[in-house]
């Protein structure tokens, strides 16, 4: 939802963009309805403090009134803990709450799907940092080993067996990589649009 | 510090009276509310109290709302008062009163 051309200058209509489009982030887990009610009046309080404002160029105005506001980070939370006013009621249709309990539960069986994958890829993220760190310490027992009858292992291991390891310091390199994607993946699926 | 902090609470703890209060006069949006609670009580408050303040008041039905489409930029969210909203705001004028007296009881007992 782009702005309604309430300004004169396209760095002003970037600033109100780049704002909003936050705040649509920001509340993209909530019912639609509910979304565009949070939308509006924040749009309408940006705007009036716009408006307050003189004898400044306009993109400064927009930035004092957007600043005076608050970072979508902080202002918009608190709304929607208060939510239930924005979506009015509680919908007396049964299919109507039907949707609303399906709509909670998806959204918290998301979640929860989410933070488990966030977790594993962590703790493989951490693993492959310490397989890095422990190489030059324990170049034997550290990287890539195979023994004749095809068995092979990486990471750390126990070599009484005497496996040959193949990939020398060059596991360091591989480790770290590695552990950098699944951070960076971590990441993205802690805030969605970091990776944009 | 700890006298302006200590009136800081005071007047937090007073805004949704106050808010009451301004929607009694008159009807107002988001802004102009914010403007008025200024001029009416000298108080500073920020935005990101006010609206779940005023969600918080309309999920109780105190105060309600009307969109209103404007000329030039956004519409604008009205709230204004509702009758379970100023008997609530009578009562808390009397709790408030009440409380006011029970001070100057205390403050009298304690310099007399």
């Amino acid at each position: 939802m782009a702005n309604e051309q309430y300004f004169e200058s396209k760095e002003s209509d970037k600033l109100w963009d780049s704002y909003f489009a936050e705040v649509d982030r920001l509340t993209s887990h909530i019912p639609p309805e509910q979304r565009k009610a949070i939308r509006q009046e924040l749009e309408s309080h940006a705007y009036e403090a716009f408006t307050a404002q003189d004898e400044i160029q306009e993109p400064e105005r927009l930035r004092n009134a957007l600043e005076k506001l608050g970072s979508p980070e902080l202002i918009v939370p608190p709304l929607i803990s208060e939510e239930s006013s924005y979506t009015v009621k509680t919908p007396s249709d049964p299919a109507d709450q039907l949707r609303q309990v399906i709509h909670g539960v998806s959204f918290t069986a998301t979640n929860l799907v989410r933070g488990l994958v966030i977790l594993f890829l962590a703790l493989f993220a951490v693993t492959f940092f310490v397989i890095a760190l422990l190489k030059p310490f324990t170049p034997e027992t550290v990287g890539w080993f195979t023994d004749e009858t095809g068995f092979y292992a990486f990471g750390i291991i126990d070599n009484s067996l005497g496996l040959t390891e193949h990939l020398g310091f060059f596991v360091i390199l591989i480790a770290l990589l590695v552990s950098f994607v699944l951070f960076k993946l971590c990441w993205i699926l802690i805030r969605p649009n970091s990776g944009s | 510090m700890y006298l302006a902090r200590w009136q800081q609470q005071i007047r937090k703890g007073t805004l949704e009276f106050l808010v009451l209060l301004c929607l009694k006069e008159q009807e107002h949006y988001g802004y102009s509310l914010l403007q008025q609670l200024n001029t009416m009580a000298n108080l500073e408050v920020a935005e990101g109290t006010i609206y779940p303040l005023l969600n918080r008041l309309q999920k109780e039905a105190y105060i309600e709302s009307r969109w209103q489409i404007m000329e030039k930029g956004p519409a604008r969210k009205y709230y204004k008062i509702t009758a379970k909203g100023q008997k609530v705001a009578s009562e808390m004028y009397n709790a408030w009163q009440a409380t006011t007296e029970s001070l100057q009881q205390a403050w009298s007992n304690a310099n007399g």
